[in-house]
């Protein structure tokens, strides 16, 4: 009898081990493959559940194309791929909050995207300093989400500020020959940052005078009255502040006299949702100007083709980036995704602290919406500056092009 | 019949006159007194019965139609308010909400004359806003929570602190998410709309505690949603019709025994001569006037008149004394309830009081008073009590809102300081309403008084808490930037004016590092101290974290002139208090503070202009060596943005060869060209050439001195290696300045060496200068490396000898080859004596310690014969040329003479 292999009659235990010894190879090996591979986080907290929005899917859709590339490149970190995850906040600032608490708890995760409504991101940006979260504002464009008076701060922002974009309008409003316009503006956070831009601006005599500001809540249902108090006080024109919502304003204009219908210039927060879908016919009636920061028909070529094959390849066939709704999403969203790449080989780890550091010593990047050089540094954290900024109108076939 | 009956009537009728007349008297007397009393007894008894059952039912009725129209309204109002676009808006919100929620809510201070606590909380059951704040108790917000988490509007009744309240929770729902995001709770109290004594609300689940002596209910009428609550509303009878009557009757019963003693006085005395009976019964009647009608009776004797009448009083002795006890009794009820009503008042622990108006002098105080206050109650009602003791800041307003009530005749509630006998002041609300006369003048005040200075207390510590610093108790980074923000927001043209001064302390790192954060926290709250006391009373001081202090000051109607001269008195004050030692745990220890200084325009400038700007000349104050304060300059800025252009540039000049070596020749006294030192230029195309001090400073900082630093020796050791090739030139050495940073690198005596070795040179002909200054930040591993170079043939100079404060006994140990005297101690050695000397010492200090001399900058051969004549003899400058690039070095050295 050979006494090496137990006898089972002594050792019942022993064939019990034996029986384990490729199943724990087995286990001990994939594990081993798993380790090698496991993903790299990356985290996109915004407004997926929200009704007819659409911006948080497209934030999605430009990070995983980008995700995607990266992957198929090698991925970061000695071969580990990057892997988007995403959690619900319905506009809500309260969700949002403890959406980033559960996303700042997964050991893997570097870095988080936010969504499109400011008055979240502002509630989320305590605690991003705090628990020191790499946090890229991909939308959001509320001045106040880049503080510069602090230091080593975590929140970065790939999109456009409203100290830029209010004056843009402004000034758009002025270079078409209206003296006075009035403001629609949101009740929130996001809406008192422009409402602040734009009084800063008038003071300096390039604004049109500003004659009524009027303020709505996004439970409204009419916009109508507030819509008349502004060409009462004499608006030539109405400077939006506004996101989807302002569908139902435009739908009303189609009830209003000719004379009494007046240009809109519009926050690109409109192409967040259904806003084309929503509106109808009178997209095609109604002189609606919205500002943007992706021309996408001005983009570098070889770039805007590879970037149509991923997005394409995700959205599905046939979706061509001009058909899909709330483009700057995508684009914002894949520079940032592709820096946040940078970055995390840069520090060569994923400790947040580091990657939040490299961010600022990225020399170059050559992305979808433009040529990032230094986009980042310990003095300034917004990529974008007023060069990105260009004014578009819809196309009777809901896309939108340059004017 | 009838006649027999008057016959036997006429049996027993009196035969005397006197017995007749006081027969038909008494006779009469009690005629009126039965009919009477027993008339009124029955009828007044049974119509105020019904009278009254029908009052109270009718109160009752139109009391729960009343309450049920008020508690709707204020529900439907509230329900309004939480579909409304305003606070759904809010949900949505983050910060600067407050700025239409606050004044929003705190309009809301009651509904329909209701006072109401409302609260506005996210979907976790955190507090967005309130109406009043700290009116919720944890249990209450737990219970919301747990309504927002099962998804529907409930409301309870509960006990609250005065009396039943309403709790209410509505769910926020936006329409854009379709699902509950947060939550509207209320709560009032039911006791201010059940407003009368003979009111009680009772709902399910409550037990009826006493009987009454009459009452009646109704039920009231409640929106859908809250039907469970079953309210119903009690009536009860408090002005008992019954007694009124009785009292009336009972007058009229005495009214009654009045007169029939006056017709038995008056029966007495007509018959008093007649009869001794009568006289008796008299007495008797005098009796009870005397003692009152006790137990005592009349003697009744024989069966004739007298002793009728007799039996008579004695019956309405019985009638009154029965009378007497019901009134006694209702008497002791009465006593019960006022006693009831009495220790309710004293067992809580608000003071119950009356005012007197116009006076506002006390009239009642309850014994809380005294207790709380310790004042006696005769002081209480003193003159002038009341205004005497008011905290002087709160008198108006207490005074127009008692006023206002007066007027109005709305209850009130207000807060303010009453002295407390030790002299401090105590918070309280008082919550009282007027009391009018029949003409309905307001005659005084009636109300209670809540001591609240614990929860004040607790306000105002969570005040603190959010605005400022724990340790320093100064306003935090987030009352500074508000109170900036304030300023920009108020900003007119010619207000807009003042300053910013950024202040951080030098080496507070050191010292935290060195004795630890308790003593660090120790030092940071005496220099806030000294900040605190630095400043004018209107300036503000705030910690903005760590070491970092903000004084802001408003220019106000000062002129620009004398207000820069305020602003640089104070940063100078500052600076010199910061410099006294400090006293840390027995420990002296000396620091200073360097301080940026930016005069602001608020109508231009934005918060973080203002921050940024006085950061950077604190920056520059801290260049500028510390322990001073440096006024922010737009040429700051500029050369914040030069410096990043720089960097840029610089991190291109290697790979686009834009450096370049000059060659400065060393000379001996006999002419003889010993070597050269080499020096670093970068000619850049947009910069131009740019000065080694423009840009080492930087490729330091940036670590770029490494790789710059390496081609240097590159460079070098390929020079070396050509001279070595020739015999004229093989003793030629080769100067190479190092800079600390370079020198302190890791591996940087390996690179050297292997750099060296490729190129085989000796070791010997490269010197290499290190700058005094700089070593003696880390002397020791200095030394070791200098050692472990000399050891492989490198030799040392020291460069710019003599102007660092290095102690001689440093420099004792500091292996040289060489000391190199800087241009500064001899530029004026044909006038100055002074540097004669020191010329002199440097030369003695060489000789002695071993060491070789070079003098730099030699410019003329005046100095050149004077250092020569002090014992210099070797010499390099502008004398023998200016550096040379390297294609004219060849040239040179060809006419230069070399042996």
């Amino acid at each position: 009898m050979n006494r090496i292999l137990p006898c089972p009659t002594r050792n019942p235990y022993g064939v019990a081990c034996l029986k384990f010894v490729p199943l724990l190879l087995l286990t001990f090996s994939l594990h081993v493959i798993a380790e090698e591979k496991k993903p790299v986080l990356i985290g996109i907290e915004a407004e997926f559940g929200l009704l007819n929005s659409t911006s948080a899917q497209a934030v999605e859709l430009g990070a995983r194309a980008a995700a995607e590339e990266i992957n198929a490149a090698g991925g970061v970190l000695d071969g580990r791929p990057l892997k988007i995850i995403t959690r619900d906040n319905r506009s809500v600032p309260s969700r949002g909050v403890e959406n980033l608490k559960e996303l700042a708890g997964m050991p893997d995760l570097v870095a988080v995207l936010g969504g499109r409504f400011s008055a979240v991101v502002l509630q989320q940006a305590p605690y991003i300093q705090s628990e020191g979260i790499p946090f890229i504002a991909v939308w959001s464009s509320a001045d106040q989400i880049i503080d510069p008076s602090v230091k080593s701060s975590y929140l970065f922002r790939v999109s456009m500020r409203d100290t830029l974009t209010m004056p843009f309008m402004l000034e758009y409003a002025s270079a078409k020959g209206y003296k006075k316009v009035g403001l629609l503006i949101l009740n929130n956070a996001w809406g008192r940052s422009n409402l602040a831009a734009a009084e800063k601006f008038a003071k300096s005599g390039r604004s049109p005078k500003i004659v009524s500001s009027s303020w709505y809540g996004n439970a409204d249902t009419s916009f109508i009255e507030r819509y008349n108090s502004l060409v009462d006080a004499g608006a030539q024109a109405v400077i939006l502040v506004a996101n989807d919502e302002a569908a139902i304003l435009m739908k009303e204009l189609m009830a209003v006299p000719a004379h009494r219908r007046k240009p809109l210039i519009s926050h690109w927060g409109v192409t967040g949702g259904q806003f084309v879908e929503k509106s109808g016919a009178a997209i095609s009636e109604i002189d609606l100007s919205v500002v943007q920061t992706f021309n996408m028909y001005a983009a570098d070529p070889i770039i805007r083709a590879r970037f149509s094959q991923s997005v394409s390849a995700i959205a599905g066939p046939g979706r061509q980036p001009e058909n899909i709704q709330s483009l700057p999403g995508v684009a914002n969203a894949y520079d940032a995704t592709h820096m946040l790449a940078i970055a995390i080989r840069q520090a060569g780890s994923t400790d947040r602290a580091k990657i939040r550091e490299q961010l600022e010593k990225i020399k170059s990047y050559r992305g979808i919406v433009k040529h990032y050089v230094y986009p980042f540094t310990p003095f300034r954290h917004e990529a974008f500056d007023k060069r990105q900024l260009l004014m578009m109108h819809y196309r009777p076939d809901g896309v939108l092009v340059p004017r | 019949m009838i006649s027999r009956f008057t016959e036997k009537i006429a049996q027993y009728y009196p035969q005397r006159l006197a017995h007749r007349f006081a027969l038909v008297s008494a006779a009469l007397a009690m005629l009126v007194l039965l009919v009477s009393g027993i008339g009124s007894w029955l009828l007044t008894y049974s119509q105020a019965e019904a009278v009254d059952r029908l009052l109270i039912q009718k109160e009752a009725d139109y009391s729960a139609t009343l309450v049920g129209a008020t508690i709707s309204g204020v529900i439907s109002r509230m329900d309004e308010m939480a579909d409304g676009s305003l606070l759904i808006s809010a949900i949505t919100d983050s910060a600067g909400r407050e700025s239409y929620l606050h004044p929003y809510l705190s309009s809301i201070n009651s509904v329909n004359g209701i006072p109401i606590s409302i609260f506005l909380a996210d979907h976790l059951g955190n507090e967005i806003a309130s109406n009043r704040h700290g009116d919720f108790t944890p249990e209450e917000k737990k219970w919301m929570l747990d309504q927002i988490s099962l998804g529907k509007d409930y409301a309870i009744v509960q006990q609250g602190k005065y009396g039943p309240e309403l709790l209410a929770v509505e769910l926020i729902t936006p329409p854009g998410t379709g699902q509950p995001e947060g939550a509207l709770m209320y709560k009032f109290s039911l006791l201010g709309i059940v407003y009368s004594d003979s009111l009680e609300l009772q709902w399910h689940g409550r037990n009826q505690s006493e009987t009454q002596l009459r009452y009646a209910s109704a039920a009231i009428d409640l929106p859908d949603d809250f039907d469970h609550l079953g309210f119903k509303i009690i009536a009860k009878s408090n002005r008992s019709s019954i007694t009124v009557n009785l009292l009336q009757l009972t007058q009229m019963i005495a009214l009654a025994g009045l007169m029939s003693l006056l017709v038995l006085y008056l029966g007495r005395r007509l018959a008093f001569a007649l009869t001794g009976e009568l006289r008796r019964l008299e007495l008797f009647s005098r009796t009870v006037v005397q003692l009152g009608f006790g137990d005592a009776r009349a003697p009744v004797k024989g069966n004739d008149e007298v002793s009728s009448l007799a039996q008579s009083v004695n019956h309405m002795l019985d009638a009154l004394h029965d009378q007497h006890q019901k009134l006694q009794d209702e008497s002791d009820r009465r006593t019960q309830i006022l006693e009831r009503y009495r220790l309710l008042v004293e067992s809580t622990h608000a003071i119950s009081w009356e005012l007197m108006l116009p006076e506002y002098q006390f009239s009642f105080v309850s014994p809380q008073a005294e207790e709380i206050f310790e004042y006696e109650i005769r002081e209480w009602k003193e003159a002038r009590f009341s205004s005497v003791h008011l905290h002087i800041e709160d008198v108006d307003r207490l005074l127009a809102v008692r006023s206002k009530a007066a007027r109005t005749g709305e209850q009130y509630r207000c807060e303010y300081r009453f002295r407390h006998k030790n002299g401090n002041y105590l918070w309280v609300e008082e919550i009282g309403s007027v009391v009018r006369n029949a003409q309905l003048e307001a005659i005084a005040l009636r109300g209670i008084m809540v001591d609240i200075t614990q929860r004040k207390q607790s306000e105002q510590e969570i005040e603190r808490l959010a605005f400022y610093d724990a340790l320093t108790g100064l306003p935090n980074r987030r009352f500074l930037t508000n109170y900036l923000q304030d300023i920009v927001d108020a900003a007119e043209e010619k207000t807009a004016y003042g300053v910013v001064i950024f202040i951080d302390l030098d080496n507070f790192k050191t010292l935290n590092d060195t004795y630890g954060h308790d003593i660090g926290d120790i030092f940071l709250v005496q220099a806030a101290d000294r900040l605190k006391n630095a400043i004018r009373v209107d300036d503000l001081v705030a910690r903005l974290g760590g070491d970092e202090f903000i004084i802001v000051m408003r220019a106000g109607n000062a002129s620009s002139f004398t207000f820069r001269e305020t602003v640089e008195r104070i940063a100078k004050n500052i600076i010199q208090s910061m410099d006294n030692p400090y006293q840390l745990e027995g420990n002296e220890h000396h620091s200073s503070a360097s301080l940026g200084v930016y005069f602001f325009n608020a109508f231009e400038d934005t918060v973080s202009d203002m921050l940024q700007r006085a950061d950077l000349a604190m920056y520059h104050a801290k260049e500028n060596g510390r322990n001073g304060y440096s006024i922010f300059d737009p040429v700051m800025q500029s050369e914040l943005t030069n410096r990043t252009n720089m960097e840029i540039k610089l991190r291109h000049a290697l790979r686009n060869h834009e450096f370049q070596l000059y060659y400065q020749p060393q000379i001996s006294a006999e002419g003889k060209t010993l070597g050269f030192e080499a020096l670093l230029r970068w000619k850049n195309f947009e910069l131009g050439l740019v000065e080694p001090a423009q840009f080492i400073c930087l490729a330091e900082e940036t670590g770029l001195i490494i790789p710059i630093g390496e081609w240097i020796f590159e460079q070098a050791c390929r020079k070396l290696a050509e001279w070595q090739k020739v015999k004229e030139y093989a003793h030629l050495s080769l100067s190479v300045n190092v800079s600390i940073r370079q020198f302190a690198h890791k591996n940087f005596t390996e690179r050297l060496i292997a750099t060296v070795n490729r190129y085989g040179i000796n070791p010997n002909r490269l010197k290499l200068e290190l700058t005094e200054s700089l070593l003696m930040n880390e002397i020791e591993s200095s030394i070791a490396k200098i050692k472990q170079l000399k050891e492989h043939g490198f030799r040392f100079s020291l460069d710019d000898f003599g102007t660092g404060y290095s102690s001689l006994s440093y420099l004792r140990r500091l292996p040289m080859d060489e000391l190199k005297i800087d241009r500064s101690f001899f530029a004026n050695l044909l006038v100055d004596e002074k540097d004669a000397a020191v010329v002199k010492t440097i030369v003695v200090l060489a000789n002695s310690l071993g060491m070789g001399l070079i003098a730099e900058g030699v410019e003329n051969e005046k100095q050149r014969d004077v250092l020569a004549s002090y014992g210099c003899y070797v010499y390099q400058g502008y004398l023998y040329g200016a550096p040379l690039v390297e294609k004219e070095l060849s040239s040179y050295l060809e006419t230069a003479q070399t042996i």
